[in-house]
């Protein structure tokens, strides 16, 4: 069994990071490419309290739930590909078991009590913890602009070398058709989210599973799921009590007396049932059920209560500079903002698969507040939005952003350009330019092009085409803002002007 | 000022003497004299499929063996600039674009790359334009354009482009074949063989709109594809370089095909009713030796299929 569960392990994980990469153009993968944050029960009933709506993409949640009734903390201990990843990083570095502080562990409920009381406010926190969004997030803004970064890095010298140019290029096509962009990418805060990942990594360094004994928020809601547990460890009457078993238990949660199990805890990984030298340790259904507790001490469960209540004060209340708001252009089909804000969990799945389109989408800083950290955002001024492309809308789980068929995507507004006539080319010097005109993708062109004659400087009279944005054709993508030859700010600016919000 | 000696002189008075009665018989025979011997400036096939005329057109140019050795590596740079379809005409017509792959593959090429440095996301534009699975299909080995294949490049001729990232494969190659669409643009009124090379750029290429006539004259005049095919089966009147309504694209089924890309291009301006030399870049080719842009000096071979 416990081969089986490595190899479940292994397949889920590979399951994982096959669908983060069918997460990119072409869209064809009948699978939904985000199954795992579908599947995510804590994701499926904050998304579902926050917004007060029942969204029907979160079924396979509802499923994990029914299974982890009877089978506990199986999905931990088998699927989560957070898990997986920790474990693979304790067998390379063989990490010792380690003790865990009972107080310790109570942390993780605190924790999931900490995230659920936002979202009784409408305050989206779960992504901050949740393991599903969290690797979803560190896979696209860091680890997979990295990997292609150290590519691409190779391929360029080995290019420079001028030797096998050919096979290099044939190589490069054979990444960049199957798993790689074809252009470099680069996202806001990767940095930081790869360190949150390196700090989770590193916690297992303390002791194995140190995240999934302690903090993870999922692994405490199954635990909640797995109160009536009926498949669990037990440990006949013929045991030699020699401890073995809790020399492999990852997560620590084999009692003093060995024969007790900490089912809250335990993950089904039947490491204990490979190891145990007597062979009296099985894992069955039969046999009595027994009440689990939490140990959660009222004090606790206050104070995470009150934090919970005061996080989601700050949120709520936090300045939202105006200024800085003109700059948020959402993605077509999202939602009025403050609903798009009940919905989005940070998974960046919008923003993994416009980076093999447009490259439009990035994760926001502060420019709507507080509350919209790390939300998608379009950056005009390094991506736009492609205009035969509705691939972010169909990625979202928690349909923050909705999806949207072509045709009306193609009419879906989400800004206006403004031109900034003192950057201009043709405006500020009489010369020509016309490079967003040339770029605007609307079968007629939002930017229209007059010919105009001007007085110029030195007193003559010279004609300029100069560029007009016709405002009911404009649909905000930005590819204009994005292509403007101007050296650092852009002569021609999106801002969420017009903008249409999805409405069910 | 240089000092003209006597043997200057005499040098520059014996050369003007030897070329004199050439000239002069030129202006005696007008310009309706043109000789035939040869192969024509231009060959233009017109009313067929665009496989039938892209074949003609390059039979009526003395076949793709004049320009195509056996064992060479071939470079075919159709315009694939935009994510839009076929019939959009936004992009290089691909079975234009797979017939002279094939075409080069009959003559002995050893090689046929296909390729261009789109301005749309370039997977898609890949994809929707068709090119990509049709030259594949032909026999092209259809390649993205990446980062590190830009190279510094010195153009020492050039006026006012003197140096620009160039994509090395697009200059390492034995033949480049120059494959662009005609049709409309918002700067330079038409787009056509000159612009088409604005394809193998990399950097903020969107300056050189700035001055873009010159520009495109410098980089054609270094670039010096070995031929030039126009593409005008569907052409784009109005909203281009991209249109995307399919009230712009007319069809006038046409291939113009020559060696002197500045030639091919005021061809190509006729073909929206536009003097060539109205085309700031025509012209200025035509001042660099990119070819004779008097359609009337020039030896065009017509021939209507259907």
């Amino acid at each position: 069994m416990r081969t089986l569960r490595r190899i479940a392990q292994i397949f889920f994980f590979l399951f994982f990071t096959y669908l983060f990469f069918s997460a990119s153009y072409p869209l064809k993968s009948v699978i939904p490419v985000d199954l795992f944050l579908r599947a995510d029960p804590l994701i499926a009933i904050s998304s579902i309290l926050s917004s007060r709506a029942f969204i029907n993409t979160f079924l396979p949640a509802l499923i994990l739930i029914l299974l982890t009734i009877p089978l506990g903390r199986v999905f931990c201990g088998w699927v989560c590909p957070l898990g997986t990843l920790l474990d693979g990083i304790s067998y390379v570095s063989k990490s010792k078991i380690g003790k865990s502080i009972t107080k310790l562990r109570t942390l993780k409920y605190y924790v999931l009590i900490f995230l659920l009381i936002g979202v009784l406010f409408s305050s989206q926190l779960v992504w901050f913890l949740d393991p599903i969004s969290l690797l979803s997030r560190s896979f696209t803004l860091s680890i997979l602009p990295m990997a292609n970064f150290f590519l691409a890095e190779a391929f360029g010298i080995w290019f420079r070398m001028d030797v096998f140019q050919d096979f290099l290029l044939k190589l490069q096509g054979f990444f960049s058709s199957t798993v790689l962009p074809i252009q470099l990418t680069f996202f806001r805060f990767s940095g930081w989210v790869f360190l949150i990942l390196l700090a989770i990594i590193s916690l297992e360094f303390l002791s194995r599973r140190f995240w999934c004994r302690n903090l993870c928020p999922l692994g405490a809601l199954y635990a909640f799921f797995s109160k009536f547990q009926l498949l669990r460890r037990r440990v006949s009457e013929k045991c030699t009590l020699c401890g073995d078993c809790t020399e492999v238990c990852k997560m620590d949660a084999i009692e003093g007396d060995f024969k007790s199990t900490k089912d809250t805890e335990c993950i089904l990984c039947w490491n204990c049932i490979k190891d145990c030298p007597a062979e009296v340790t099985s894992i069955n259904f039969s046999g009595e059920r027994r009440n689990l507790k939490f140990d959660l001490s009222r004090r606790g469960f206050l104070s995470s209560f009150v934090a919970g209540l005061f996080s989601v004060g700050i949120l709520k209340t936090s300045y939202q500079d105006q200024n800085n708001r003109m700059g948020l252009v959402r993605p077509p089909g999202s939602r009025p903002e403050p609903e798009f804000l009940d919905r989005c969990i940070r998974c960046h799945k919008c923003i993994r698969i416009c980076s093999t389109s447009g490259r439009f989408l990035q994760p926001s800083f502060l420019e709507g507040g507080l509350e919209s950290f790390l939300t998608p955002v379009g950056v005009a001024r390094y991506g736009y939005c492609e205009y035969n492309c509705t691939m972010c809308t169909e990625v979202c789980p928690t349909q923050a952003i909705h999806p949207l068929d072509l045709e009306t995507k193609k009419k879906t507004v989400i800004g206006l350009a403004f031109i900034d006539r003192s950057r201009c080319i043709p405006w500020y010097k009489n010369e020509k330019c016309i490079v967003c005109e040339e770029q605007c993708p609307t079968p007629k062109k939002a930017i229209e092009l007059r010919e105009e004659k001007v007085v110029h400087f030195d007193g003559t009279e010279r004609m300029v085409l100069r560029p007009y944005v016709i405002e009911e054709l404009c649909i905000g993508c930005g590819i204009c803002e994005t292509k403007c030859p101007v050296e650092g700010e852009s002569a021609i600016k999106v801002t969420p002007q017009n903008e249409q919000r999805w409405v069910d | 000022m240089s000092k003209i000696t006597r043997r200057d002189f005499i040098k520059s008075s014996i050369g003007l003497a030897a070329t004199t009665p050439f000239l002069t018989s030129d202006v005696e025979d007008g310009l309706a004299k043109i000789e035939k011997e040869g192969f024509p400036d231009l060959a233009v096939a017109k009313d067929g499929s665009p496989e039938a005329l892209t074949r003609k057109a390059l039979e009526l140019l003395g076949g793709m063996k004049r320009f195509v050795s056996k064992g060479d590596i071939v470079v075919v740079k159709p315009n694939i600039g935009w994510d839009r379809n076929p019939e959009q005409a936004a992009d290089t017509n691909p079975e234009v674009v797979a017939e002279v792959v094939r075409l080069c593959l009959e003559a002995g090429a050893k090689k046929v790359k296909v390729f261009d440095n789109p301005c749309n996301t370039a997977k898609r534009c890949y994809e929707n334009s068709g090119i990509k699975k049709a030259a594949s299909e032909a026999g092209a080995e259809v390649s993205y354009v990446v980062d590190f294949g830009f190279v510094n490049t010195k153009l020492p001729e050039g006026v006012k482009l003197k140096s620009w990232d160039l994509y090395k494969p697009a200059l390492d190659c034995d033949v480049l074949i120059n494959l662009p669409i005609a049709k409309h643009h918002g700067l330079t009124r038409l787009t056509l063989g000159m612009k088409n090379l604005m394809g193998i750029m990399g950097g903020n290429r969107g300056k050189i709109h700035w001055d873009i006539d010159q520009y495109l004259a410098d980089l054609s005049n270094f670039v010096r594809p070995r031929l030039t095919i126009l593409d005008g089966v569907r052409v784009l009147l109005r909203n281009g370089p991209q249109g995307g309504s399919l009230e712009d694209v007319k069809r006038l089924d046409t291939i113009v095909v020559g060696e002197n890309i500045a030639s091919v291009d005021a061809y190509g301006a006729t073909l929206f009713d536009i003097k060539p030399s109205d085309l700031g870049f025509v012209k200025l080719g035509g001042q660099l030796d990119l070819g004779e842009i008097n359609l009337e000096r020039l030896w065009i071979e017509e021939k209507i299929l259907s």
